[in-house]
């Protein structure tokens, strides 16, 4: 509570010392600077110059939002009109920003307002985190630009370091921030067990999260295509699947699309090792340590258009290969979704390989999507078309059974599938069902949804 | 009725231990499986959708048996329906133990599971309704119980039928071998449906002592 009040005092200082300098009227959490009035005025105009230097965008053109949130804050800065450049300055800035907050470095509001900000010195004590995401191209307002969420560590402070790492070190020592949180709620933690004794040692220690072994990872799979059982895939695809020649078509509302053999779609991308928990909507889970591309730097490179705002995947659809496919379990071919926002946070990947090798068949080779906090379905497999699109794309299981499976698919103990609880869960080796974390851990995904009914958007 | 053949004799000699033999199978294949690491990355989940499709499977073939004994008069089969129908009570109990298992015992869930979940009620309430059927299979009671014996087992149908309906609404999308088990169903009911072919006819007068008879042999 005191730390919101601490981050309101910070993101009013921001727009207040402009108005004090400028006289100009504000919106209470957003500032649009007109260039006409703010040009007569010197201190505004140094201010400009100032802020140029820092954040490499000029604010005449520029809309920056504030919004305290429960654990923190976020600031948003976006970019008027068409100017890819200004967005990606924008980011870059954004990113360093989130960077040096986590580093303990909050100087950059400092030099930008030529005085101590209201709020830094108390950050910097916090020792306050900064995370970084892209926000994409919003219509209307034709705006794009990123965020940075700052919250309070939720992590003891010698844990800090900076974004990449810190994502990587904390699934591997599963040192689990939400998996904390998670277990200081006793109605949580209480779920686990009837038995007293256990219930408390649960509520204490963090749950782990050992990385499923790779036996496991590569038996238990559940890709339709290749049957229904669980140990079908592994017994059929890496005999039935040819995973080389690979065509992936990027299409769609982009300025860049193409048409890649899987070595030219990877060429020139930097390959990023993520343990990710994987939660299925059958309530098991597991933890794989994957390796891939940010699905980011995929969209980037196509260059999506403004009017894009979800991303589809479709599955190779060849039923000679793909034996499940000559039966109408599912529409086929199998079809899954983000939306813009979605698929361009940094948690969000294109995978190539797990436990360090080349993605096996069974497991969606040569190239599957991931997307942590949701439920595994949405992880689409063996991915031959990347379409950028306006509308929302109709996913496979969303298609065959709407009231069960919903497009966002957001792990979400508090919303249960109709037909089973999303309570809990078991990790696959281990015995006792654990509970489901919200988000399936990676709360810092919370903002793409704020305001969203996530019962009625399941 | 004419005399059984020596074949027959022989058959009816072997026929039951050949039936627990059998209705066992499944049981041995899970526990083989368990000593050679075959029940895969998460053996609960396993082991209750073995048991779940055991216990179909042996009450499929229990109802089976009245059938074909009609079409074929080997009435030397009357005795394996009660071994086969307490094999599928064998596994219907391992089943519901896997299930309390993989629940952790947590009564908040099962209670919810049972009460919101209408997959779990047809599969609770089909267990619910083999527990009589099972603990009234002995002789003793199907002397004490005389004609109401054979009407309180007529419950067997009901069970099946919830048994077949909880695998229909478990299944995600692959409705297969659900609907395998609702068509093989769907025909073992017909033959009990009076004045359909092999339906149940009038009984001629000798028919329910041989039956009487059959039922107290097993």
């Amino acid at each position: 509570m005191t730390f919101r009040l601490l981050f309101l005092a910070l993101t009013a200082a921001l727009p207040a010392t402009l108005a004090a300098q400028h006289g100009h009227d504000h919106a209470a959490h957003a500032h649009h600077a007109h260039p006409a009035q703010a040009t007569q005025d010197s201190a505004f105009a140094a201010l400009q110059a100032r802020g140029r230097k820092a954040m490499g965008v000029d604010q005449y053109t520029s809309t920056h939002r504030f919004d305290a949130l429960a654990d923190g804050g976020r600031i948003e800065l976006q970019r008027d009109g068409d100017d890819p450049e200004g967005v990606a300055t924008i980011r870059a800035h954004l990113r360093s920003i989130a960077d040096a907050f986590s580093r303990g470095d909050f100087a950059t509001p400092a030099f930008v307002h030529a005085e101590q900000v209201p709020g830094t010195d108390v950050m910097a004590a916090r020792r306050c985190i900064g995370r970084y995401a892209a926000v994409p191209r919003r219509s209307p307002p034709d705006l794009a630009g990123g965020e940075m969420l700052i919250r309070k560590p939720e992590i003891p402070s010698s844990e800090i370091t900076p974004e990449r790492l810190y994502v990587d070190r904390r699934e591997f020592l599963g040192v689990s921030a939400a998996a904390l949180a998670a277990a200081a709620i006793p109605a949580v933690a209480a779920c686990d067990t009837a038995d007293g004794a256990s219930r408390a040692a649960a509520s204490e220690a963090p749950q782990r999260d050992e990385p499923t072994p790779f036996e496991d990872v590569t038996r238990y799979n559940n890709f339709y295509e290749f049957g229904t059982d669980k140990e079908d895939p592994a017994r059929n695809a890496p005999r039935l699947l040819r995973v080389r020649p690979w065509t992936v078509v990027v299409d769609g509302l982009c300025d860049r699309p193409g048409r890649y053999g899987f070595e030219e779609f990877v060429r020139g991308t930097q390959q990023v090792d993520r343990t990710y928990r994987l939660r299925c909507v059958e309530a098991w889970s597991m933890v794989i340590p994957w390796r891939g591309i940010p699905l980011r730097d995929i969209i980037n490179r196509a260059r999506p258009r403004a009017g894009a705002r979800f991303v589809e995947f479709t599955t190779l659809h060849d039923p000679q290969q793909m034996p499940g496919q000559r039966r109408p379990i599912l529409s086929w071919p199998y079809v899954e979704g983000l939306r813009m926002d979605e698929a361009m946070h940094p948690l969000t990947l294109l995978a190539t390989g797990l436990y360090g090798r080349a993605l096996p068949a069974q497991n969606g080779a040569p190239l599957r999507l991931v997307v942590p906090w949701k439920y595994g379905f949405k992880s689409i497999k063996s991915i031959v078309r990347i379409r950028f699109t306006d509308t929302q794309p109709r996913t496979a299981w969303n298609v065959s059974a709407p009231g069960e499976y919903g497009f966002y698919a957001n792990v979400n103990p508090d919303v249960d599938h109709p037909r089973w609880s999303q309570a809990r869960e078991r990790r696959i080796g281990e015995f006792r069902r654990r509970p489901t974390l919200m988000f399936n851990g990676y709360t810092e995904v919370a903002s793409l949804y704020s305001g969203m009914d996530l019962r009625r958007y399941y | 009725m004419a005399a059984p053949a020596a074949w027959e004799l022989q058959a009816a000699r072997w026929v039951r231990p050949a039936a627990w033999a059998g209705g066992l199978i499944p049981l041995a294949l899970l526990v083989a499986g368990a000593f050679t690491g075959g029940l895969g990355a998460d053996p609960i989940e396993y082991v209750t959708l073995r048991t779940g499709f055991a216990t179909l499977l042996m009450l499929m073939c229990t109802l089976a048996v009245s059938p074909v004994r009609k079409l074929t008069g080997w009435n030397w089969l009357a005795p394996i329906r009660r071994t086969l129908g307490l094999c599928a009570f064998l596994y219907v109990c391992l089943h519901f133990a896997t299930y309390l298992v993989d629940q952790g015992f947590a009564m908040e869930y099962i209670v919810e599971d049972v009460a919101e979940r209408p997959y779990v009620t047809a599969g609770f309430t089909a267990f619910l309704l083999l527990i009589p059927l099972a603990v009234t299979s002995t002789r003793g009671w199907i002397r004490r119980l005389g004609k109401r014996w054979q009407k309180l087992h007529r419950l067997v149908y009901l069970a099946a039928g919830l048994g077949v309906l909880h695998f229909i609404w478990l299944v995600k999308s692959d409705l297969l071998e659900p609907l395998v088990f609702a068509a093989v169903f769907a025909v073992l009911m017909a033959f009990r449906v009076p004045g359909l072919p092999g339906g149940a006819r009038k009984r001629p007068a000798k028919a329910p002592a041989a039956t009487r008879r059959a039922a107290a042999e097993s």
